[in-house]
Formats: C-alpha cells, structure tokens, sequence
C-alpha cells in the first residue's frame, strides 16, 4: 500500500514553519510515507511566484517522491491567473491552494471564481484550507462548491479547525450537500466522523493530509491510519484517493 | 499509569452523541488509562433534569475508574449553587465543568465568579473549555481566575487552535491556573506549556470519546518531555490535584 500525503508545506516561511525538502523526506521516511504532495508556505518576501517556482523545483529534483501544488493569492487578479496557467501548463503542478486565512479573503467571494473555473476546466483539484475563522468556515467552502459543481474541492482538516465541536454538523452538512467536496484528515479530532463519512458518502471522499509542518506528520500519519476502514477503503485514503485526483487531466 | 483530567460521558440524541460509560469504559482499557474525570453534554440545570444524576450512575458503575465532575450553567445562580452543592453531597461530583459557549455568559462575569468561588470552597476544580470561541479565550478566563484566586481552574485544550500562547500567558500569571492536553493537535504547545509553566501545571487530558485516546497519548510522547516531566503530566498532577492513590506508593 501507497502512502501519500496530500498536504505538506515547504520552503522557508513568513511563520517561522520553514522546511527544506530535505527535511520532510527524512519526516515522511519516519512516519512511513511514500510520497507528498508539496505546496509553497508564504515566504518572508511576499513572493509566493518564486516559492512555486522552489516547490516545482523540488518535484523535478524528487520526482518519486513529490508532486506538487500551486499557491495562488486570488487578489492578485489577472496575474494569478496567470501563474496558475504557467504553473499547471509549464511546471507540471497539479493542483490549485487557496489559502483564505493566510490571503485574506473569504473562500466564498467572487475573487476565486476566475481561479476555479480554470481549475475544473483542467481538471486540477481545487484545496482549500479550511475552517479558519470568518474566512474558510465549513458552509462558505460549500458556498464555493455549489457554485462549481464541475470542480473537485478538496477541505483540510475535516473542513473545520472547531475545538467546540460545533462545526463538526456544519462540515457533514458541506459534505451531503456537496459530491464534489473531498474531506482532508489533518488535524481532525473526531474519527467517528470520517469513517461515518466513508461508510454513508462513499470511500473517495476523505484522503490523507498532514498539513505538516504546522502539524506533526507523525501523530497526523497515526491519526489516518487508526480510522477503522476495510483495507481496500484504507488503501483509497492513505494515497489512492489523492494520486487519482491528482492524475485526472482532461 | 495514566490518569484522563479530562473525557465525556453522556447520551444526547438531538445533538448525535450517543457515548455511554460502557464505551469510555472500554476505550479507556484498551489505551490503558486508569482513571478519568467525565462530565456530560449538557448543564444543570438544565434541559435534562437528570445529567447529574447519569454520570453519578456511570461513576457508580465505575467506582474505581471514573470521577464525576458537574456540567454546569451558572444563568440559574443560586439554583445552580444549590445544585452543585447537592451533587457534591449527594452524588459524588468532584469537579465543575464549564463550556461557557453553550451558555453564553462572560466567564468573569458575576455569575459563574460566585459559582467559580463556591466550587473552590467546595475544593472542586473548575475545567474551562478554552479555545477560540467568543466566551472561551483564556484572555476572558484570565479575568474569572484573578476573581478567584482560592479556586483551581483548568483551561482545557490550551486555548485550542489559535489561542495557546494566550493560554500559557494566562497559565504563567496565575498561580491557580493549570493547563490541560486534549484535543488540540500540537505536540510543540505540549512541550512549550511544561517549558513556560512548569510541568506541575500540565495535565494529560484526552477529550475521550470524541478523540481518539491513543493519539492523546501519543502528542505527549512527541513532545520530547524528560520521564519526570512526562509522569508529572500524566498522572502525578492530577492524582495530586483530586489526592488519588497512586500506583506503587
């Protein structure tokens, strides 16, 4: 069985959460996983174009290993989508992130939907961090979702980052109402409701993420494969899910 | 040993909670966890008159693993004291446990102060759900704990996603504020709570059964604690906090 992990940032970071390739290959060996899908953290010169340019960097240089997505600030308007037609036609990345709360937009604006409707066309699944406050809430990734059905969301940390547990209703609601919505597992305390997701929605809608380094690739590589899951449906989340997402091109 | 500061117990059909003592029970045993505080889903008073009584009943069925705390809503004032002098008497409660969200009062707000002072009198820990909500930051806690200096208060979680270095600054200003583990993903705010507060001030909570135990344990282990630190953490402060017995002495 693969292991892939759908969600990993690298480079050095505005955040102080740097990470060189490097140091997540020695990470993912620890932790037993196979292959990352690698997104640009924000630098601490703003530039997220030459991060890109650093992530696809790394797949070239590891291409067994990493695939990669792109990070796109949607208020850079025409420009983004600009570099998120070089970075799928010419760097080979193959997926688009959003990052609402490190951005600053709400997901659900008008903004994004030059972005997405790229993103469907190509056939590149769409991630979007999800749950943070006032930004990225379980209902507005649905909002986005509703409004493009033909694209494939996928929403980190069970669409929801709710140590009160009243978001966990809001994210199964997102994921009834929306097919085209992938639940990501980083960070996601409550396993009940994944494997409740698998059971009633279907074995493709939850893959493996770590969102490392904010969080442990470790404890979150624990946290997938604890789930209660038939083999075949453990199969599907740790890294078959996420590599047929990722090699759809239309 | 490992001893839960911190796990649930209680049936709640509108909100899709079904988790008895008999599952705790059993999550508990395969983890190895001996003992855990449990406390329900909804406050007394309340909407269901009998919340109290349910953990008395599971605590009944368990003496020896499980420890009943009062989920309360202090709105009721001194029908709420009353309550939870009852529960102390009469049903076994050892602690009081607040979601202020679910009530929707300031915490330092005159109401849940003179409930926070009772229960110190009472000598119960208050557990605070802390986190990221309006009525839960540790800021707002912070000024319930400098009213009530003789009451031990828990903040759960160690504020949750984004409110942990509030939490540890509230932690390292009072004296009568203690932290705990569940929930939250971090095991680099595990090692900075021990770091900044001391390891006395830390307690291993799991959340249990919404979180999965064995993850819980396995955040402490990732924080690169001493064996001292990590006992301290995981039994030897709580098992002083409630003067439980502990193994081997």
């Amino acid at each position: 069985m693969k292991t892939v992990d759908a969600h990993v940032y690298i480079g050095e970071s505005l955040f102080d959460l740097g990470q060189t390739p490097e140091e997540l290959l020695r990470l993912m060996d620890e932790a037993g996983v196979d292959q990352a899908v690698l997104i640009a953290n924000k630098p601490k010169g703003y530039a997220l174009w030459e991060a890109n340019q650093a992530v696809a960097q790394a797949v070239n240089n590891y291409p067994d290993r990493f695939y990669g997505m792109v990070r796109i600030d949607p208020w850079q308007k025409e420009a983004a989508l600009e570099d998120l037609k070089r970075f799928w036609e010419v760097h080979g990345l193959r997926g688009l992130l959003l990052h609402p709360w490190e951005e600053l937009f709400q997901v659900s604006l008008a903004l994004v939907d030059p972005l997405v409707e790229y993103a469907a066309m190509e056939g590149m699944p769409v991630m979007v961090e999800a749950g943070y406050p006032l930004v990225s809430h379980p209902l507005d990734i649905a909002e986005l979702a509703r409004r493009h059905p033909q694209a494939t969301f996928i929403g980190t940390h069970g669409l929801q980052l709710d140590g009160a547990a009243f978001a966990l209703t809001d994210a199964e609601i997102a994921m009834r109402e929306c097919p085209n919505i992938v639940m990501e597992t980083s960070g996601m305390y409550a396993p009940d409701v994944m494997e409740n997701l698998v059971r009633d929605l279907g074995v493709e809608r939850l893959v493996f993420g770590s969102h490392s380094p904010w969080l442990d690739l470790r404890l979150e590589a624990e946290r997938a494969r604890r789930l209660k899951l038939a083999p075949e449906e453990k199969e599907a989340v740790m890294g078959g899910n996420i590599l047929k997402m990722l090699e759809e091109r239309r | 040993m490992i001893l839960d500061s911190h796990a649930h117990m209680d049936v709640v059909p509108s909100l899709g909670w079904y988790d008895t003592a008999e599952k705790l029970v059993l999550r508990m045993d395969e983890a190895g966890i001996a003992k855990a505080a449990i406390s329900g889903y909804l406050n007394a008073p309340g909407p269901n008159p009998d919340s109290l009584k349910t953990i008395a009943q599971a605590v009944e069925k368990y003496p020896d693993r499980l420890i009943g705390y009062a989920r309360m809503d202090p709105w009721f004032d001194d029908e709420c004291i009353k309550t939870l002098e009852d529960a102390v008497a009469n049903l076994g409660m050892r602690g009081v446990k607040l979601h202020p969200a679910h009530y929707t009062l300031y915490p330092f707000g005159a109401l849940t102060v003179k409930l926070c002072r009772r229960a110190g009198e009472l000598g119960l820990p208050v557990l605070f759900h802390s986190g990221d909500e309006m009525m839960c930051l540790p800021y707002q806690i912070d000024r319930l704990a400098e009213q009530c200096p003789e009451t031990t208060i828990i903040l759960g979680h160690i504020g949750g996603y984004f409110s942990g270095d509030a939490a540890l600054r509230v932690g390292e200003r009072r004296d009568n504020v203690w932290v705990d583990t569940s929930e939250m993903p971090f095991p680099q705010m595990v090692r900075q709570a021990v770091d900044r507060l001391g390891a006395e001030k830390v307690l291993f909570g799991t959340d249990a059964p919404c979180c999965d135990i064995h993850l819980e344990i396995m955040k402490v282990k990732l924080a690169g604690l001493t064996d001292e630190q990590e006992a301290l953490v995981m039994y030897k402060n709580y098992a002083k906090m409630m003067n439980l017995p502990v193994e081997g002495q």
